[in-house]
C-alpha cells in the first residue's frame, strides 16, 4: 500500500464525484463524464508532448474543453429528459470515444495531426508537469496537484451549493416548472452547473495524464462513466460534500480490503467489480440517498 | 449481397434482443440492464451444460429456462420492491445496472473473460441468395425469425399478450379495470428473460461470445428500441432492423471503426426529430408517459 498512490487517486476520483454530483446531484443521470475526464487526460497528454508540460497552459485548454462539453450536455439536457438524457449523454460518450479511439494513421507519429491519439495504443511516456518552471515529478508533488484540485473543486462545490444558484438547482431538481414560475432562470443556472462539472471533470483527466503518464482510449470507455456515476451514487447525490468524497473513499477502500483478505490479481479486479455491483443494487433499496448523501436518487 | 445479408442476420439479432428491452420497458417503464448480464450468462451455461452431458437438446432450453428464472428474480428482487415504494425511474435504472454489473462479474469469475465459441474449427459455408452463408449465421437467423414470430403471434393472438398490450398502453386504466399488474409484470420479465437468452444464443452461435459483450448488445438494443419506437411493440423490431443496415452499410463504405458512430449519430438524429421513435407518434409534453 502507498500512501501517496491512494492519496493521488482519492483526489482524482475526489474532483470527478464532486463534478458529477453537479449534474447528478440535481436530477440527471449522465453517461458522459467518462468522456469529458478522457478529454481532459488527452488535452494535457497531447500538450505536454508537443508543445509544454506547463500546467499554466494545458489546464485552461482543458478545462475550456470540459467547459465547452458540458455545455453541450446542459443544451441536450434542456430538451430531454428521463430516459431521452440518458440515450444522448451515451450518444455524446459514443461520439468522443469513437473519437479518440480512431484518430490514428499507421506510419504517422503519434500526435502529429493525423495520428493524434494513437488511437487503440494511446499515449505513452506522456511528461511529468511543471508550473511556471517547477517540475511536479516526485510522487509527493503529484498527490498534493491532485489533493489541492480536490480542494479547490471541494471549496467551488461548498460555496455555490449554499449559494443562492444552488437554491435554484435543488429547486428545479426538485420541481422545474415551479422554479420557473417563480421567475428563476434555471435553464442558465442548469447551464453553468453543467459547465462547471465538465470543467471539473477535465481537471481529473489532467491530474490522470500527468501521474499515469499514459492514456488510452478506455479512459472514455462506458465501463470509466459507469465507475463515475457508482462514486457519486455510493456516496451520496446532492450533497455538499460529504457524498462525493464517501464515494471516493468507498472505491479506494474496497481494493485495499480486498488485498488484506489476500485476494489479488485478475480475481481483485471482478470481486471489486462485484461489490460496486451490489453496492448500487442495496444503496437504491436500503438507502437511496447513498451512504452520505442528502437527497435520493431521481 | 454479402452485407445485406449479413446486416439483416445482426438486425435480427439485435430486434429480439430489442423486443427483449421492449417488453420490459412498455409495461413498466424499467430500464432493463441487467438484461446485460443476462444476456452474458445464458451462453457460457449453455456451453458449460453441454460439455458436461454431450446434449445441445438439454442444455440450451435450460439455459433459456435459467434466463428467464434470472429475469423474474431481478423483477421480485429488486424492480417490484421499488416500485411498490414508489421508487423513480432513475432508481430502476441504478439498481438494474448494479445487478448487470453483479451477474457479468460472477460469469467472469466462474468461465474467465476469455472469448469462447460453441462450435471449434471451421465453419461450413453455403452459398445462397448470392451470397456466402456460413451455417451458424443461417441458424441465427432461423432462431431469431421463429423467435420473433412466436412472440408476436403470441402477443397478438392469446388473452395474455391483450392484456400486456393493454397494460403497456395505460397502465393506471388495467389497475382500475382491476387487472393485476404484477401477474403481468412477471410475465414480461420472464418473456424477456426467454427473449434474451434465445438472442445470445442465437449471437454466439453466429459470431461466439465473451464476457463483456453483454453492455454493448444491451446498448444496441436500447438503441434500437428508442430509434424504432419506445412506446410500440413493433418499434424495436424496426429499429433492429435498422441498426443491423446501417452497421452493415457502414462497415461497407468506412469500415468496422466508425459502425458506431453511424448508429449513435443516426439515434441522435431520430431522438432530435422524432423524440417517440420512428413508429412513435407525436403529442403533446403533458400527455407523454
Amino acid at each position: 500500500m502507498n500512501p501517496l498512490h491512494l492519496l493521488t487517486y482519492f483526489g482524482l476520483y475526489a474532483t470527478l464525484a464532486i463534478s458529477l454530483n453537479f449534474i447528478v446531484g440535481f436530477g440527471r443521470i449522465t453517461l458522459a463524464h467518462g468522456a469529458i475526464y478522457a478529454t481532459g487526460a488527452y488535452c494535457y497528454a497531447i500538450v505536454a508532448l508537443t508543445v509544454s508540460r506547463d500546467l499554466t497552459l494545458s489546464v485552461p485548454l482543458a478545462v475550456g474543453l470540459g467547459v465547452g462539453l458540458g455545455a453541450l450536455l446542459s443544451a441536450l439536457a434542456s430538451r430531454f429528459r428521463g430516459d431521452q438524457f440518458v440515450l444522448m449523454s451515451l450518444v455524446v460518450q459514443t461520439l468522443i470515444y469513437e473519437i479518440i479511439r480512431n484518430w490514428e494513421r499507421a506510419g504517422v507519429d503519434p500526435v502529429a495531426w493525423m495520428n493524434l491519439t494513437n488511437g487503440t495504443k494511446g499515449l505513452a511516456g506522456v511528461p511529468r508537469p511543471s508550473i511556471a518552471g517547477f517540475s511536479l515529478s516526485s510522487p509527493c508533488a503529484l498527490a498534493i496537484l491532485s489533493l489541492s484540485f480536490a480542494c479547490a473543486s471541494t471549496l467551488v462545490s461548498w460555496i455555490l451549493f449554499a449559494s443562492p444558484f444552488g437554491r435554484v438547482l435543488k429547486a428545479a431538481r426538485d420541481d422545474e416548472i415551479a422554479a420557473r414560475g417563480l421567475g428563476k432562470d434555471v435553464c442558465s443556472t442548469r447551464r453553468i452547473a453543467f459547465g462547471l462539472s465538465g470543467g471539473m471533470a477535465a481537471l481529473a483527466g489532467v491530474v490522470y495524464a500527468s501521474y499515469a503518464r499514459y492514456v488510452d482510449p478506455s479512459l472514455a470507455s462506458l465501463d470509466e462513466s459507469v465507475l463515475i456515476l457508482t462514486i457519486v451514487l455510493v456516496g451520496g447525490a446532492g450533497s455538499r460534500l460529504l457524498g462525493p468524497l464517501t464515494g471516493a473513499f468507498f472505491v479506494l477502500a474496497v481494493p485495499e480490503v480486498l488485498r488484506f483478505v489476500k485476494v489479488t490479481g485478475a480475481t481483485a479486479s471482478s470481486v471489486q467489480l462485484l461489490l460496486y455491483g451490489i453496492a448500487l443494487v442495496l444503496i437504491t433499496h436500503l438507502r437511496p440517498r447513498g451512504l452520505a448523501g442528502e437527497h435520493g436518487i431521481r | 449481397m454479402q452485407v445485406v445479408i449479413t446486416g439483416f442476420v445482426s438486425g435480427l439479432e439485435i430486434s429480439l434482443l430489442a423486443l427483449a428491452f421492449g417488453v420490459v420497458y412498455l409495461p413498466s417503464r424499467v430500464f432493463f440492464l441487467a438484461m446485460g448480464g443476462i444476456y452474458v450468462a445464458a451462453p457460457f451455461l449453455a456451453k458449460e451444460l453441454s460439455d458436461r452431458t454431450g446434449s445441445w437438446a438439454f442444455s440450451l432450453p435450460v439455459a433459456i429456462v435459467s434466463a428467464i428464472l434470472l429475469s423474474i428474480l431481478a423483477d421480485l428482487g429488486s424492480h417490484r420492491p421499488l416500485s411498490r415504494r414508489g421508487a423513480s425511474d432513475g432508481a430502476h435504472f441504478v439498481s438494474s445496472l448494479g445487478q448487470y454489473i453483479f451477474l457479468m462479474q460472477v460469469v467472469v469469475l466462474i468461465w474467465g473473460n476469455d472469448p469462447q465459441s460453441f462450435v471449434p474449427g471451421v465453419e461450413t459455408i453455403k452459398t445462397q441468395f448470392g451470397g456466402r452463408v456460413p451455417l451458424g449465421q443461417a441458424i441465427s437467423a432461423a432462431a431469431c425469425i421463429a423467435g420473433l414470430a412466436a412472440f408476436y403471434a403470441w402477443l397478438l393472438l392469446s388473452n395474455v399478450g391483450l392484456r400486456l398490450r393493454a397494460l403497456a398502453s395505460n397502465p393506471m386504466e388495467m389497475q382500475l379495470a382491476g387487472q393485476s399488474d404484477t401477474r403481468l409484470r412477471t410475465v414480461a420479465f420472464g418473456l424477456s428473460g426467454a427473449l434474451c437468452a434465445l438472442s445470445s444464443l442465437a449471437a454466439a452461435r453466429n459470431v461466439g461470445f465473451d464476457p463483456h459483450t453483454g453492455m454493448v448488445a444491451t446498448v444496441s438494443a436500447i438503441v434500437a428500441t428508442f430509434i424504432g419506437g419506445r412506446y410500440s411493440y413493433w418499434g424495436p423490431f424496426l429499429g433492429g432492423l435498422l441498426v443491423g443496415a446501417i452497421r452493415a452499410a457502414t462497415v461497407w463504405s468506412f469500415g468496422t471503426r466508425w459502425q458506431d458512430v453511424a448508429v449513435f449519430l443516426f439515434l441522435g438524429c431520430c431522438l432530435l426529430l422524432f423524440p417517440n421513435g420512428l413508429l412513435g407518434h407525436r403529442q403533446r409534453v403533458e400527455y407523454q408517459p
